[in-house]
């Protein structure tokens, strides 16, 4: 990769900060923190959740106002930006949750509040040619003509970067950019990044994936608990000098699976597939997922890993092939049905579409399986904190408290209770998709211990993930698909480019 | 992790006062806007703080109080249902009609209770299919069962109510309208279905995220049948209470009602998508109303103006709600 700094001949900083601080009540967010934005540079901020980065972010893109310090943008101090002149200054942040009007276009979108007009007319022919222009730019193949609901996660997340830039924007946040990106628009996004910082943008990288970090970043800085506890070169560093920089202590070893044959051969598969479809979504599934293993489900987005794991709880019927569970027919028609036999999705959309924001922990926990928490229909705090409570404590949700609301959690406590509300149910079979998508090294290594734990236990664990390191990490068996059908199974110990082959389309079947 | 974590024991009187309000802001505030409202009336009218008034306050919301308790439950649910007044006068006119084709009173009050459940469920089902909001589709049903009570009376009240019926408005027991006790028990059942019972949970689940209680196990299309169901039969005890008050049955004696009742809910704190909400609340919401019109007419305010007023207040506790 070439150095943009010498390219453009230019680290001048585009954004300084001087003691910037943020509290939220009582806690102190970001406390006194001093950093610079260079042009032609691509910074990575790193850090676990809580460690304040997301405040950082916030209080540089004017979403949040700081309680001290100063901004420095081109020379010209404030005290604190408001969106609107951040945007105006060309700082924009991409988040991890896009912010788009999700019942207007794509193009509508993109072109929002800076609609093309001729005689004060919206030009909806032009609103459509830019539209197709930004998303060419980053190389993004997304209908511009569809409603940004039906996008997936992946898709609005293009859609955001290309807004964005389309705003005129050279001081670019990126907050978990890649943590709904196949491996093939990871790269691309790359591409743009480094070709965005070549023409002396400047580019933040907020990401959990250490190696996207020394992928693409020139500097790292390093936050924990506030603070700026290392600002260095990436040469400077390597993996473990940062975790241990992050986390302030040495990272629980991933523990790799024992042997996996003595399964596949000796144990009966609880759940199989055979010759399942669904329109042209899913052709042909066959596939056999055993207690005790950890099968993964490899394949971009699109490739009908989503879909395939939404029919397996109940939320589709397929409409072709035969699923048995238990050597018994199973055809959920809703996901009650799925959750009575025993099979429990954790979905990718984990807040929007796990989290009862407005209800208590303890009622998001008990939630699936009331019968283990109600006396005759009856329910109280008290009983719901009580059958809770073993499952909270496992899974050190904090705080320590299982009548705080869901909204009041950290991103990591909510994925917690989302995930602690599959485990309340006592699962067969437990469909985990995207399980670490946007959580930090802790919680990943914490979330890998307990799918391990739950193997041990001998339920079956599907893991449906865009992160082939994980996937490696942690499967018995993986298989993967691409555009609706599965194009190889493979045992470990695994060979990431034939996964990635198979993904992107080439057919080499293997098992 | 760590600088998120407060230690609870060191927290100060003061912070756990604001955490106590915190949450309560919209019940204080409106508790607030009651008791400025009492005052400015007291100290204006020698009438309004006497026992007497205050009965009648009550008695004059009780009806409303029993459609607001089972609008709350729909709304807390992310529901509506606009025909509720329209079938409150189906109800009577329909019930007021056997009793007069010489049905006895208690088979004709079980049918019109059994026809409001019937009416609910039906409401409940299209509001789980139906692919727009419930508002829409059960503004329909609100204009067909208005229809319907103009058909049945052909347009004339039905006065000839039975005495015992009439008698349920009369009746007092301590020094209380029967109405009002039985608006009061209404409220303190639905209030302890909402926080006590399973069904209650469910209901703000649904509210609040729909397609996570789903996924949850929910069996929304179910559980929005029984909810509206339930809301039925609600509305057709408020529909022989309004029928013992006004001594007749008339095909347009629940119209407004609805509306009436959303506002109070939504001036109780309960927000129109859902997920949030209390029975206290849609209380202090009713008794905001009642108390208003009460104290408009002591003052002399005349109906026009009492319009206005009732519906600036409305519109200002809803709006203080937004500070969140």
């Amino acid at each position: 990769m070439a150095d943009p700094l010498q390219e453009t001949g230019n680290g001048r900083a585009l954004v300084a900060v001087s003691a910037l601080e943020k509290r939220f009540g009582a806690v102190v967010a970001v406390g006194g923190v001093s950093l610079e934005i260079r042009a032609g540079e691509v910074l990575g901020l790193v850090g676990e959740n809580g460690a304040g980065k997301s405040t950082m972010v916030g209080l540089i893109s004017g979403s949040i106002a700081p309680d001290g310090g100063r901004i420095r943008v081109d020379g010209q101090e404030y005290a604190a930006l408001d969106p609107h002149t951040a945007g105006s200054l060309g700082i924009a942040a991409i988040r991890q949750e896009p912010v788009l009007v999700r019942t207007l276009s794509v193009a509508e979108n993109l072109v929002l509040g800076r609609e093309p007009r001729r005689l004060g007319i919206v030009s909806w022919r032009e609103v459509r040619q830019r539209a197709a222009r930004l998303l060419a730019e980053i190389d993004a193949q997304v209908p511009i003509g569809v409603a940004v609901e039906a996008l997936s996660p992946a898709d609005r997340q293009l859609v955001e970067v290309a807004r964005n830039l389309g705003a005129g924007a050279r001081v670019l946040f990126f907050d978990e950019p890649t943590a709904a990106l196949g491996p093939a628009e990871t790269e691309r996004l790359f591409e743009l990044i480094r070709r965005l910082a070549a023409s002396g943008a400047a580019v933040v990288y907020v990401s959990h994936r250490l190696e996207e970090i020394f992928e693409i970043c020139q500097r790292v800085v390093v936050m924990r608990d506030g603070l700026v506890v290392a600002d260095r070169p990436v040469g400077e560093l390597n993996e473990e000098t940062l975790v241990a920089a992050m986390a302030g202590r040495e990272l629980v070893a991933q523990e790799r699976a024992e042997a996996r044959e003595r399964h596949e051969s000796s144990v009966e598969p609880v759940l199989s597939l055979r010759g399942v479809g669904q329109g042209r979504r899913l052709v042909g599934i066959d596939l056999d997922i055993r207690p005790g293993e950890v099968h993964g489900l490899a394949g971009i987005v699109g490739s009908g890993r989503t879909r395939l794991s939404s029919i397996l709880a109940g939320l589709f019927s397929a409409d072709e092939g035969e699923m048995t569970l238990n050597g018994r027919r199973y055809a959920p028609s809703s996901p009650a049905e799925a959750i009575r036999a025993g099979v429990l999705l954790v979905p990718e959309d984990r807040l929007s579409a796990g989290l009862f924001a407005d209800l208590s922990q303890a009622t998001n926990i008990v939630f699936s399986r009331y019968d283990k928490a109600s006396r005759r229909g009856f329910v109280s705090r008290a009983l719901e904190a009580r059958s809770a409570g073993a499952l909270l404590e496992r899974l050190d949700v904090r705080p320590r408290n299982p009548q705080a609301h869901g909204r009041t959690l950290s991103g990591g406590n909510q994925q917690k209770v989302v995930l602690g509300r599959a485990l309340f149910a006592e699962p067969k079979v437990l469909i985990l998709d995207e399980p670490t998508r946007g959580v930090d090294v802790g919680a990943k290594a914490y979330i890998h211990r307990l799918v391990r734990e739950l193997v041990s236990e001998g339920v079956a664990v599907v893991l449906a993930s865009s992160d082939l390191r994980e996937l490696t990490a942690l499967s018995d068996r993986i298989t993967v698909m691409a555009r609706g059908r599965v194009t190889a199974s493979f045992p470990a110990p695994f060979d990431s480019e034939r996964i990635m082959a198979a993904a992107t389309g080439a057919t080499a079947r293997s098992s | 992790m760590v600088a998120t974590t407060v230690d609870v024991k060191e927290v100060t009187l003061r912070e756990r006062a604001l955490r106590w309000a915190a949450p309560r802001t919209a019940t204080l505030a409106l508790t607030g806007v009651l008791l400025v409202l009492a005052t400015v009336t007291a100290t204006r009218s020698d009438v309004f703080l006497t026992f007497d008034n205050l009965r009648n306050i009550l008695l004059q919301i009780s009806v409303l109080a029993i459609v607001s308790s089972a609008m709350t439950l729909l709304m807390v649910s992310g529901g509506i249902d606009l025909s509720v007044g329209s079938m409150m006068s189906v109800v009577a006119v329909v019930a007021a009609t056997m009793m007069g084709s010489g049905v006895p009173l208690g088979i004709s009050i079980l049918a019109g209770i059994a026809l409001a459940i019937v009416i609910g469920g039906c409401n409940g089902a299209l509001a789980a299919w139906c692919p727009s909001h419930p508002f829409v589709v059960t503004l329909g049903v609100m204009i067909l069962l208005q229809g319907i009570a103009i058909q049945i009376t052909s347009g004339v009240p039905i006065s000839n109510i039975d005495g015992r019926l009439l008698s349920v408005a009369t009746g007092r027991l301590a020094g209380l309208p029967y109405p009002v006790w039985i608006a009061g028990f209404v409220m303190l059942c639905c209030g302890l279905v909402l926080r006590y019972t399973v069904f209650g949970r469910r209901l703000y689940a649904l509210g609040g995220n729909e397609q996570a209680a789903r996924l949850a196990g929910l069996r929304v299309k179910r559980t929005k049948i029984l909810l509206y169901a339930v809301s039925g039969f609600l509305v057709s005890i408020a529909a022989f209470l309004l029928t013992a008050r006004i001594a007749s049955a008339q095909p347009l004696m629940g119209s407004g009602y609805e509306l009436q009742a959303i506002a109070a809910v939504a001036v109780g704190g309960t927000p129109l998508a859902g997920g949030r909400g209390t029975i206290v609340g849609t209380l202090l919401g009713v008794l905001l109303l009642g108390v208003i019109s009460n104290s408009l007419n002591l003052l002399g305010v005349s109906g026009a103006y009492q319009y206005v007023l009732q519906g600036g207040v409305i519109v200002i506790a809803v709006m203080s709600q937004r500070t969140r």
